[in-house]
């Protein structure tokens, strides 16, 4: 009897302990706060694997997996055919799993706004960075600098404006190669292989080293022609 | 020393929704003096295992009741106090393939309250006493079948027990190893020490058990109280005609 | 100390079954990870490289508690070597409550080790763990504890391994899925089933609350001492009452 006994009270606590705790576990998601991801989930009809990486818990992990997947969509030149219209569906699937990843945000504005020349879309992206995160200084340079060339449309004065941020030193990493790839554009060769070098001196490293090396090849390759055309 | 009283069995074979009664023991009394060699004789599949496991208190009995050195024996309530000075050997013992002898005699002698510097000391005996000290070292997976039935009778006398329960100890040894453990049940007997075993080699149970019960589809048939008296061979005959 | 020998006896025999494999298993997925990541995350290689490990961490620790489980059914139960230790005068509930003392040892044995390979991998990409990424760990941990309950309680009723098995991922994966159950019940207007969605989100193991590692830092979480106090608390009730159901089984076991 008295075994019995011992053995009501502590199931009778254990059991009350987890019913206390599923409570307050239960209430402490905030769905005020949980809703603009679930809402912008069902709305958007994300694909499978954002549905499967948030049933599971694993929305970070399928994050990472938009994340290379975007790289990888992005320097696939097949999809040049239809201007790479993938890269926003892409990119607001990876942040709506991990609003906190900056790369989404800095890559695919970049990409959208200097490579595909869709500027509202880029700024849309980079919008919902800054709201996201707040403390990230490197999002509203983007946001400006893209701001400054869609509304100037003048090369000259964003190559300012860039110029100007990257000399303060604190400048987010894309920003020096958007800046070389304007001069290429431009023509001005001696100017985007000078910040290549000066990248590659920064002590860049992996595909970003090699990234560098075909520019400066590339870039070698356009002066020489152009000297000998043009003269 | 064991007194078993009305020991009653069925097991029960679940298949989805169909059950299968097989009995195994229909009332089994018999008892066990003091320091004597009671054999369990019999056919395969006749209940002895299971009249041990229920002794032991790995399966529990529909009916009856087990008492060892007087006191009631309970499958849901082991009682540690009388299983301290009990051992078993169950029939063709699977020891866990990763671990040595050596660790393995530790991790049973853990487990009888003893210390580490006992433990040790008894484990010394033991693997003298079955001739496996060289292989203590060895793994249990790479052992042959009568080097694990040794590891077996060596792991039965390490709490120098009272009772020894042994089921089938003799399958798997080669002559050798089949005087080893007749010599050690004797000796033990010699001691003082009681011994309840099982087999269906009637030769070898003729050559050291007091008392024989034969157990027939789950009955016990038939006692033979003075096994030394009976002649050579003798025993043979009355097991044919206990259960023919 | 019985019971914390035969947990070191059965941490050591899975060892000796080479369970650490897992952890080279993690050592060859970070470093890849880390290598490939390190030229294709702008300075935010290490969040790539932590987000991948725990998941992988998480991922390993549950494989090595199945791994526990087909051990434990088939080398104790199926083979009958639990006899030999069962029929000392050892209780049931020391034997089960030690292998699974014995369990979660080679669990965090195995966690252990990934830690160090995933500290050191970062310290090579110029990252460290954050202190979330520690508790993030110990999280998983708690995840291996309430999983190798349930384990052991499908071994003490279930005589096939497989089926365990069957039930012990069925588990993990209805588990993850149990707060989005829930978050389907609050859009249906048909109360049973409702009632019924709402007791499975109680009744299931809550793996969306132990899941800091993919929580921490994204909206709707704070990760507070309350919430550490109350998680914890949710893990060792939830684990105590599955294992004392387990003991209840185990006890009417007949070998």
């Amino acid at each position: 009897m008295k075994r019995i006994l011992i053995h009501l009270v502590i199931i009778t606590a254990l059991l009350s302990g987890l019913i206390a705790s599923s409570f307050y576990l239960h209430r402490s998601p905030d769905w005020t706060k949980l809703d603009p991801f679930y809402r912008q989930l069902a709305r958007q009809q994300q694909e499978l694997p954002v549905l499967f990486g948030t049933v599971l818990n694993q929305r970070k992990l399928t994050a990472v997996a938009y994340w290379v997947g975007l790289l990888v969509y992005t320097g696939d030149p097949e999809w040049q055919a239809e201007r790479w219209r993938g890269v926003m569906p892409m990119t607001l699937a990876g942040t709506l799993l991990n609003p906190h990843f900056i790369p989404f945000y800095e890559f695919g504005s970049s990409v959208l706004a200097w490579q595909l020349k869709r500027w509202p879309e880029a700024l849309v992206l980079l919008r919902r960075g800054m709201e996201y995160n707040p403390g990230n200084e490197k999002l509203f340079l983007y946001a400006a600098a893209i701001k400054y060339q869609n509304l100037d449309g003048d090369d000259q004065s964003t190559i300012a404006f860039l110029n100007r941020i990257i000399f303060t030193g604190e400048y987010p990493a894309l920003l020096p190669p958007i800046l070389a790839n304007i001069y290429k554009q431009r023509g001005e060769y001696q100017k985007a292989l000078a910040i290549w070098y000066f990248l590659m001196r920064q002590g860049l490293g992996g595909e970003g080293l090699a990234r560098a090396k075909r520019q400066v090849r590339e870039i070698e390759a356009l002066r020489t022609k152009f000297r000998k055309t043009g003269g | 020393m064991i007194k078993v009283t009305g020991l009653a069995k069925t097991y029960i074979k679940r298949h989805l929704w169909t059950k299968r009664l097989i009995p195994a023991l229909r009332g089994i009394d018999f008892q066990v003096e003091n320091n004597t060699i009671y054999g369990l004789l019999g056919l395969n599949g006749q209940g002895k295992t299971t009249t041990i496991k229920i002794i032991v208190g790995l399966c529990r009995a529909d009916a009856g009741s087990v008492e060892i050195f007087g006191r009631r024996q309970s499958f849901y309530r082991a009682d540690l106090a009388s299983l301290r000075k009990v051992s078993y050997l169950p029939e063709l013992p699977y020891f866990p393939r990763h671990l040595t002898a050596r660790e393995l005699l530790d991790y049973y002698g853990a487990v009888f309250f003893m210390s580490r510097s006992e433990i040790s000391r008894r484990r010394d005996e033991v693997l003298e006493t079955v001739e496996m000290r060289q292989y203590q070292e060895m793994k249990m997976g790479e052992m042959s079948k009568g080097m694990m039935q040794r590891i077996g009778i060596a792991q039965a006398l390490f709490n120098q027990p009272d009772l020894l329960l042994l089921d089938e100890p003799m399958t798997g040894l080669d002559p050798l190893g089949l005087k080893m453990v007749r010599d050690i049940m004797l000796e033990l007997r010699d001691r003082g020490k009681t011994i309840l075993f099982s087999s269906h080699i009637l030769s070898e149970a003729e050559k050291v058990c007091d008392r024989v019960g034969i157990i027939h589809r789950g009955a016990l048939l038939k006692e033979i109280n003075d096994v030394k008296k009976l002649k050579t061979q003798k025993l043979e005959e009355e097991f044919i005609k206990a259960v023919s | 100390m019985r019971i914390l020998n035969l947990a070191y006896m059965f941490f050591r025999q899975q060892l000796r079954h080479r369970v650490q494999v897992v952890v080279v298993v993690f050592a060859a997925m970070i470093i890849l990870a880390a290598m490939i990541f390190s030229s294709l995350a702008w300075e935010h290689e290490g969040e790539l490289v932590v987000d991948l490990g725990l998941s992988g961490m998480d991922f390993l620790a549950f494989m090595v508690v199945i791994f526990s489980l087909v051990f434990f059914m088939y080398e104790e139960l199926e083979m009958k070597s639990a006899v030999l230790i069962l029929s000392k005068p050892l209780r049931r509930h020391e034997y089960l409550f030690g292998h699974y003392l014995g369990t979660l040892m080679t669990v965090a044995f195995n966690l252990v080790f990934m830690l160090v390979i995933l500290s050191v991998a970062l310290a090579f990409l110029g990252a460290y763990l954050q202190p979330i990424d520690l508790f993030a760990f110990l999280y998983i941990f708690y995840k291996a504890v309430l999983v190798a309950s349930l384990a052991f309680l499908f071994a003490s009723f279930s005589s096939s391994v497989p089926l365990a098995v069957i039930l012990t991922v069925f588990l993990q994966l209805l588990g993850h899925f149990s707060f989005h159950l829930h978050a389907l019940g609050r859009q249906i207007t048909n109360i049973p089933l409702r009632l019924f969605l709402d007791g499975l989100y109680f009744v299931l193991p809550n793996y969306y609350w132990l899941d800091v590692r993919d929580r921490a830092g994204l909206p709707g979480f704070e990760f507070s001492f309350g919430y550490f106090l109350t998680s914890s608390a949710y893990v060792i009730c939830y684990a105590a009452i599955i294992l004392y159901l387990a003991i209840m089984l185990f006890r009417r076991k007949e070998f």
